[in-house]
């Protein structure tokens, strides 16, 4: 105590401190204000040129300003975006149940679930979805997703799960410039939105395949489970789908996690299955059936046919339940 | 580590409360804790080149000592040599082997030689050439006589890795900078808000003017793009006000960041644009290098050669503003930019001599403008080629600003925002015009309500103007 008292009180600390947090007051109320106002919904998800093939502005036209039905929403990164053909596993459950249900391809370049949680809230306010599909991995995608702090709202940014990761102050610091931005471009009336340019966006297909030799078998370190530093940031993913869990349960849709796997000859243990399982059914398709190395687009996303095939399964198993 | 960062903002208040803590209650604590707080700094950007900062400086302490104890002159000399060769050596390795190669491959092909020399994959050395240079005068100055060699490691290695002006200088003498790790300072009020309103008009200049100019000389500079002369001239005027925000304020940043932790940096500008004459203009640009240049190289030149006369003095000028340039990037363009600043320096040179009758002011604060200004288009151009291209486009006198090509960046600009950054650069020039003028600086000396009003003004201005989204680094970073 007589070490702090003495770096406080010594050196002139007192007089230079206290002047200087009176004029920070008013700059510090300022930042506060303005990370506290929302983002408009439109300019948070058109804001962002380029990135995910502008795939933000069509997801938002889809969800919010397009007014046909979302009955069963994909979420997860590129793995679902080149895996999930949403109009076959429409067309495929419409015929096997007689109803027409629409399914819609939502991922989202990279990984991060805190990013899908915001997808489904805009989701969720728009739109009655009955079933929603989890992509799910060998192991968790732990870092923030890059683009999450411009897409939030402010109380998703200060929400709990969010500071269960290393970049907590980026993204908070993230969400600041975001929002000056809008102020910015309101103020200077320069606010240029990204237009979507895929009306049919969903599912993106690749017709070609990997080169084989470069398909080799994946190398999954499970073993790095026991790094603290790991286990701190699995905390993350794991608040975040138990959030993401929570608002499809409010809003009484059924949920799925889907196993999206990358290409190995044999099967690969999946991070947090256990965890997994608690939360809700866990869809694995059998590994053998996309063992040919020409389903592949790369070691990590499948190519139209692989996808083809992928999605016939998943139609198959959501036919069941409807 | 970048001043303007949001990693910086972080590290510097830490380093402030650590450095005025009970903790570093000794010189040797202060320094040891300075030294980290450098090699934090350094290695942020890559921790790999600390190595290369710490053995060079190693070298140049050993060294020191030697010269000192030397017994003989030959001895001092080869102690001296060693010292340059290591310095200069690395300096060469990582900044001017490819171009040198290169350039020497070229030569020979011109005589129809074929030579076949590695080229290499390096990366420079963030403020490699500045604190070489901050080595170097060291070294030359005990060898010299001028200062005694470092007392002991950690005060040397404290003015060496110090951070505010590790990276893009100034460039301070030891006899200036130096003794000032010798004694245990006490924090002073006035000392710290001196500091902080540099850093805040450092700020101002670096984020708001210089960050906005930018996109504009970028747009006009890029090798692919062909603007008429209105665009040239436009996007040099642009650079010019870029690069004085930009260094002006970097050196005002760590002028203010040093005050924080109790040490007075020398000004490294004093209002350049406003300079009387060539020679005045380099009085005030830069001066830490100008002044290491005449000190280290263009006097001792002179001196040796003075029985050359004004031949001396020529050649002393165009060699010197040649290292200039090839000190400022290992690129034709930079030469060139110095010997065109050497050649206009040896005219005024001779018209002073003459003794003819004076320009009246304004005549010539606008030459200087103008040599300061072509010699622009060297400097920001990428290649020989483009600045050719600028200046063939500024023969043309197409002044349609449709074809201008300002504003090739996707920034979407209004006019709004363009009269505000007219306006704010016009007030920086406008408060610096005092500061010229009267020799101090207008928000140090006007009432209190009035100069916190100013501070609330420059807050408002970074809200509003201030560069975040991936903010560029400082331009002389790379030299």
């Amino acid at each position: 105590m007589s070490r702090l008292h003495l770096f406080i009180f010594s050196f002139n600390m007192q007089k230079i401190i206290f002047r200087i947090f009176l004029f920070i007051l008013l700059p510090a109320a300022a930042v506060v204000y303005i990370l506290l106002t929302d983002l408009d919904r439109e300019y948070a998800w058109k804001s962002i040129p380029g990135d995910c093939e502008n795939r933000g502005s069509w997801i938002y036209d889809r969800m919010i300003k397009d007014e046909k039905a979302i009955d069963i929403a994909f979420l997860g990164t590129s793995h679902t975006i080149n895996g999930i053909r949403d109009t076959l596993i429409s067309n495929l459950i419409t015929k096997k149940t007689g109803k027409t249900i629409t399914a819609l391809n939502l991922g989202y370049c990279r990984f991060g679930n805190e990013l899908q949680f915001i997808i489904a809230k805009d989701l969720f306010t728009h739109k009655k979805v009955k079933t929603i599909v989890i992509e799910i991995n060998e192991t968790f995608g732990i870092s923030s997703h890059p683009v999450y702090s411009y897409y939030a709202q402010t109380e998703d940014i200060i929400h709990p799960a969010s500071f269960k990761n290393q970049k907590a102050l980026v993204n908070i610091y993230d969400a600041f410039l975001a929002r000056l931005s809008q102020l910015r471009t309101d103020f200077f009336n320069t606010r240029s939105l990204e237009e979507n340019t895929f009306p049919e966006y969903g599912y993106r297909g690749y017709a070609g395949f990997a080169d084989p030799q470069k398909l080799i078998e994946p190398a999954v370190n499970l073993s790095a489970d026991s790094n603290p530093i790991r286990q701190f940031n699995i905390g993350y993913p794991e608040s975040w789908i138990k959030a993401l869990v929570d608002l499809c349960k409010a809003n009484n849709s059924q949920v799925y996690f889907l196993y999206i796997p990358s290409y190995s000859s044999q099967p690969v243990p999946i991070e947090g299955m256990e965890f997994y399982n608690s939360l809700a059914p866990v869809l694995v398709m059998p590994r053998t059936e996309l063992t040919d190395k020409k389903l592949w687009r790369d070691a990590d996303h499948l190519n139209d046919k692989g996808a083809a095939i992928f999605s016939t399964w998943i139609g198959n198993e959501l036919s069941k339940g409807k | 580590m970048l001043f303007n960062s949001i990693t910086f903002v972080i590290f510097l208040p830490i380093v402030f409360f650590i450095y005025w803590s009970w903790i570093c209650n000794s010189v040797r604590k202060r320094n040891i804790f300075l030294i980290c707080a450098g090699f934090v700094f350094y290695g942020w950007w890559d921790i790999r080149f600390l190595f290369l900062l710490i053995s060079t400086a190693m070298i140049d302490y050993y060294v020191s000592h030697g010269i000192e104890k030397a017994a003989s002159q030959r001895k001092k000399k080869i102690l001296l040599s060693t010292s340059l060769v290591c310095n200069l050596g690395v300096l060469f390795f990582f900044k001017y082997y490819n171009f040198f190669a290169d350039s020497f491959i070229v030569l020979l092909g011109a005589f129809g030689l074929r030579a076949d020399f590695f080229t290499l994959s390096v990366i420079l050395p963030i403020g490699l050439s500045f604190y070489t240079f901050q080595a170097l005068s060291y070294t030359i100055d005990v060898y010299r006589n001028k200062i005694k060699p470092a007392p002991n490691v950690h005060t040397y290695m404290a003015y060496i890795s110090f951070f505010p002006q590790l990276v893009a200088g100034p460039i301070e003498s030891a006899g200036h900078l130096m003794p000032q790790f010798g004694s245990l300072k006490k924090i002073s009020y006035e000392q710290i808000i001196a500091g902080l309103r540099l850093m805040l008009w450092g700020y101002f200049k670096k984020c708001v003017i210089a960050d906005n100019m930018a996109p504009f000389a970028n747009s006009v500079f890029s090798a692919d793009a062909n603007p008429n002369a209105a665009g040239v001239i436009l996007g040099t005027i642009a650079f010019a006000i870029q690069v004085y925000g930009d260094f002006s304020g970097y050196s005002d940043i760590a002028k203010g960041s040093a005050h924080l932790l109790g040490f007075d940096l020398m000004y490294n500008f004093r209002y350049p644009y406003f300079a009387s004459s060539m020679r005045d203009y380099w009085r005030r640009w830069h001066i830490s290098l100008s002044n290491w240049l005449n000190d280290y190289l263009y006097m001792p030149f002179v001196i040796a050669k003075r029985d050359w006369g004004n031949l001396a003095v020529v050649i002393g000028l165009l060699l010197t503003f040649s290292i200039s340039g090839l000190w400022h990037g290992a690129n034709w363009t930079f030469i060139i930019w110095g010997v065109w600043h050497g050649l206009a320096l040896v005219i005024e040179n001779f018209y002073r001599q003459l003794k003819l009758k004076r320009l009246p002011s304004f005549l010539n604060h606008l030459l200087v403008v103008a040599v300061v200004l072509a010699g622009y288009v060297f400097f920001r151009s990428p290649d020989i080629h483009t600045t050719l291209d600028r200046f063939a486009a500024i023969g043309e006198m197409d002044l349609d600003m449709s074809r201008a090509q300002l504003f090739l960046s996707d920034k979407n600009y209004s006019s709004l925002f363009i009269s505000g950054l007219i306006v704010l650069t016009a007030l920086m020039f406008i408060a610096e015009w005092f500061a010229f003028k009267n020799k101090f600086f207008v928000f140090f000396t006007i009432p209190k309500v009035y100069r916190l009003a100013a501070y609330y003004f420059l807050l408002i201005a970074f809200l509003f103007y201030g560069v975040y989204h991936e903010p560029p680094a400082f331009i002389y970073f790379q030299f």
